[in-house]
């Protein structure tokens, strides 16, 4: 078995007496349920059907509460009368129909139980299949949970800070108590053992064979029988403050031994307790008579189709070997000799926390006082320690009804939900409000700012769009106007300097006089000029000196006659005087002295002529002429 | 009262992740602003670049405006400066025409010729770059210059002499004396025998060629 050991499981037994409930675990060493905390909780209101106990169920859960581990998810192991079981027996069933008849079976009982077929946790369960060629014998069994009870059971368990372990159904915990009981006794695996749960409101029979669960039956009908019957008793007696408490502590102290003393002693409002008395064993054999009947109906008209042969149908047909008998009742005064006489096999009190000791005992062990008083301690519990058995099997996990359970291991939120801390986890939940706040704006601050920078970027874009355009626009238009600035820059050049040459001739003759006569008048003019050579260099020093651009130059140079040697600086001083002549390099004069020049006549034989040439001085003169200066 | 370890785990681990997202929310908020510092720069540089592009558009419309009052005025002078294949014809029928009055011994003309001239008071200039990309638009400062020269003997008295010097200075194109070489002519009264260089200039345009410098 793949059980869980040593590991702590809470449990909550909703029953119609009584709510049981605690934290249980199963011993490693004795393979035993042993319990870390059990409490019983008696319903303060009489049981009138499911829907009124759900509808007080919050107010329960609340009373327990102080008592429950928040941190361990609650499972449930609920009465028949919350989770209706059902038996279907199918017999000679084509294979192919199985399905089918399994579900109609399903769908039967759950309009029986005004439960809808399709309810989310509604199961069937073959329990037993025998093939016979193309046909199957099927024993088939129909849990119905009503959603509605999950949804109220959840909202109190979470209303309360709770965790919701889910629900096994009561017809699966008692086959793993037969399955634990066959592996400590193997050989009652080919015996018919029979478990009767004597409940308050219903009786529930459960018969196995071969490991095989062949039988189920819930009688309606269950220890408030007694209760119901003191309490006509004591209606004719005239009073009616007999509580079930009453009845119970009267079952545990007298039982059927009929001491109507001890009953007097116990001063119960009942004027005649005789007949009461004397009546509780009719009524506990009725019980019994009920549950015979209904194992007789299963041996007799049932066990042939649902056994795998004759010699287990035999086997059967003999009767159940073991009864083992839990439920209030079973601590009751004089109940096992009772049993004992009502029942043909061997009876076992269920003791949940003592099971291997249970399977064995006898008639003679059970006179022990002792062990009633456990079993009336320990009674309670058998639905829970049954189901322990399947909930701590992870193999069997799909055997609760409700898929989805709280883990026990708690996820981070919840556990800071749950800080008790309240002063820690507001300045934590502050803290991360702020961050959460600044990064908030943060982001909204900068994402708005990145948009307005975007669409910035992009109207700037889309204005720039005609650039290079515009510049091949501007690069005409500059080339046009650079002509314009270079023609005009280049006609200034050449035309600075331009003089009128006739007022300048004008001028230069006018200042000869008339002891000096010109022989030769030259004037050279050097054009301006661009040395490319010189560029370069200009560029690279910007001295004048460098200058590539050569200015216009005019030079003169006369020769000419001057009668006295003073009439040549006199000329020179006229000249300078004008502003437009610079006399660059001194005169040079050379005296001419008076001669004589002979010339033939002009006709043959004529006089010659002498002509006579007075003395006289030649000079030659240069210079410059700064043409501005004449306007 | 002894602390519940898981509870002491729980709290630590809430101020871990406290730590954490402040510590990774300071990290994107630290990127944030440099992305956005990333955009203000984009912003201020495409900015600069609207100012240029202002500036560009300014010069546009300047230098349209500058061509528009004096191309005309100047193209009167221009007109004096010419040069294409004309104008030879012109120049000659010019110096016939003011040396009617005058005896031409002989004439040169020397065949036209191209300088070089690069100008000083206008210097290169190359279209500034708006964005980072475009094209390297220059404006060169060198144009070609055609010179046309021509020698005459003349004869003549003085003041026809003059009254040719001053018809020179008043014709369509610009004519100015390079050389003037004056003798007097002893067989006239006043005579004088001149040898006058003449030169005219006419303004191609910009420098074709590439290795003008």
């Amino acid at each position: 078995m793949a059980i869980k050991t040593n590991k702590l499981v809470q449990y909550i037994d909703l029953g119609t007496y009584s709510i049981k409930y605690g934290t249980f675990q199963i011993s490693k060493e004795t393979n035993e349920v042993i319990e870390e905390q059990k409490f019983v909780y008696k319903i303060p209101n009489t049981y009138s059907g499911p829907d009124l106990y759900m509808d007080s169920l919050g107010s329960y859960i609340k009373d327990i509460v102080p008592d429950l581990n928040k941190k361990l998810p609650i499972k449930f192991t609920c009465s028949s009368l919350f989770t209706p079981t059902n038996i279907s027996y199918l017999s000679r069933v084509d294979k192919d129909q199985v399905e089918t008849r399994v579900k109609d079976e399903l769908e039967k009982y759950a309009s029986q139980e005004k439960i809808p077929a399709d309810g989310f946790y509604n199961q069937t369960r073959e329990l037993y299949v025998k093939e016979m060629e193309d046909k199957s014998q099927i024993v088939s069994a129909n849990i119905l949970l009503n959603p509605k009870y999950v949804g109220i059971i959840k909202k109190h368990l979470y209303d309360n800070q709770l965790k919701f372990g889910g629900i096994y159904p009561a017809l699966y915990n008692v086959y793993e108590q037969y399955l634990s009981a066959i592996e400590i006794k193997p050989a009652w695996k080919d015996e018919a053992i029979v478990f009767v749960d004597f409940g308050y409101m219903t009786t529930k029979v459960d018969l196995f064979f071969q490991g095989n669960h062949l039988f189920n039956k819930i009688l309606h009908y269950g220890t408030k029988v007694f209760s119901d019957e003191l309490f006509d008793f004591a209606s004719k007696a005239g009073t009616t403050t007999l509580s079930p408490n009453d009845v119970e502590s009267i079952l545990h102290k007298i039982g059927f031994s009929k001491d109507t003393d001890i009953l007097a002693a116990m001063e119960l409002d009942i004027n005649n307790p005789a007949p009461y008395i004397t009546n509780l064993e009719e009524t506990l054999k009725s019980i019994f008579s009920k549950v015979n009947s209904s194992i007789n109906y299963f041996v007799s008209a049932l066990a042939r189709n649902f056994t795998n042969d004759n010699a287990a149908f035999m086997t059967i047909r003999k009767g159940p070997t073991h009864f083992i008998l839990s439920g209030g009742l079973s601590n009751a005064k004089e109940f096992f000799p009772k049993a004992t006489e009502a029942f043909k096999g061997q009876v076992h009190l269920l003791d949940p926390f003592n099971f291997q000791s249970t399977l064995e005992q006898t008639n003679e062990t059970m006179t022990n006082l002792e062990l009633r008083n456990q079993l009336r301690e320990n009674g309670p519990f058998v639905s829970i320690a049954q189901s322990m058995l399947l909930g701590l099997d992870q193999t069997k996990f799909n055997l609760n009804l409700i898929d989805k359970v709280d883990s026990e291991n708690e996820n981070l939120i919840k556990v800071l939900i749950k800080l008790p801390m309240s002063k820690y986890r507001a300045v934590l939940g502050v803290i991360l409000v702020l961050v959460c706040l600044r990064s908030g704006w943060n982001y909204y601050s900068v994402s708005s700012e990145h948009s307005m920078y975007k669409r910035k970027v992009s109207s700037l874009k889309a204005a720039l769009r005609n650039v290079e355009t515009d510049r091949v626009e501007l690069h005409k238009l500059k080339k046009e106007q650079q002509l314009l600035q270079l023609q005009y820059e280049t006609i200034t050049t050449f035309t600075d300097g331009y003089g009128h040459w006739p007022s300048l001739l004008k001028k230069l003759i006018q200042k000869l006089g008339p002891n000096v006569i010109l022989r030769s008048l030259k004037f050279n003019t050097t054009m301006p000029q661009f040395k490319t050579a010189n560029y370069k260099k200009w560029k690279n020093s910007q001295l004048e000196k460098d200058s590539p651009w050569l200015k216009k130059e005019i030079h003169f140079e006369m020769k000419g006659i001057a009668l006295a040697l003073s009439d040549v600086p006199t000329l020179i001083d006229s000249l300078k005087n004008t502003g437009v002549f610079k006399i660059t390099k001194q005169p040079a004069t050379k005296f001419i002295p008076e001669k004589e020049i002979k010339t033939k006549a002009k006709t043959r034989g004529g006089p010659e002529i002498i002509k006579t040439e007075a003395a006289h001085y030649t000079f030659i003169m240069q210079g410059s002429v700064i043409m501005r200066n004449l306007l | 009262m002894k602390k519940d370890p898981a509870l002491q785990h729980v709290q630590i681990l809430a101020v871990a992740i406290l730590a954490i997202l402040f510590m990774a929310d300071g990290m994107l908020q630290g990127k944030m602003p440099q992305q956005i510092r990333g955009f203000k720069a984009g912003v201020k540089a495409a900015t600069e670049e609207g100012r240029k592009y202002e500036n560009l558009k300014a010069d546009i419309a300047d230098t349209r405006q500058y061509l528009e009052e004096n191309k005309e005025t100047l193209a009167q002078l221009f007109e004096k400066f010419q040069s294409n294949e004309g104008s030879d014809i012109e120049i000659n029928k010019i110096i016939t025409n003011i040396t009617k009055k005058v005896i031409l011994v002989n004439i040169k003309t020397k065949p036209k010729y191209t300088t070089l001239f690069i100008g000083k008071e206008a210097p290169e200039y190359t279209v500034p770059l708006v964005t980072k990309k475009g094209a390297n638009l220059v404006v060169g400062n060198a144009i070609d210059v055609a010179k046309y020269e021509q020698t005459l003997e003349i004869r003549a008295n003085y003041f026809e002499f003059l009254n040719f010097l001053h018809d020179l200075a008043n014709q369509d194109r610009y004519f100015e004396p390079i050389s003037l070489d004056l003798k007097p002519d002893p067989d006239v009264p006043y005579g004088i025998l001149a040898k006058v260089k003449l030169i005219t200039i006419g303004i191609l345009g910009y420098n074709v060629s590439k290795k003008r410098r």
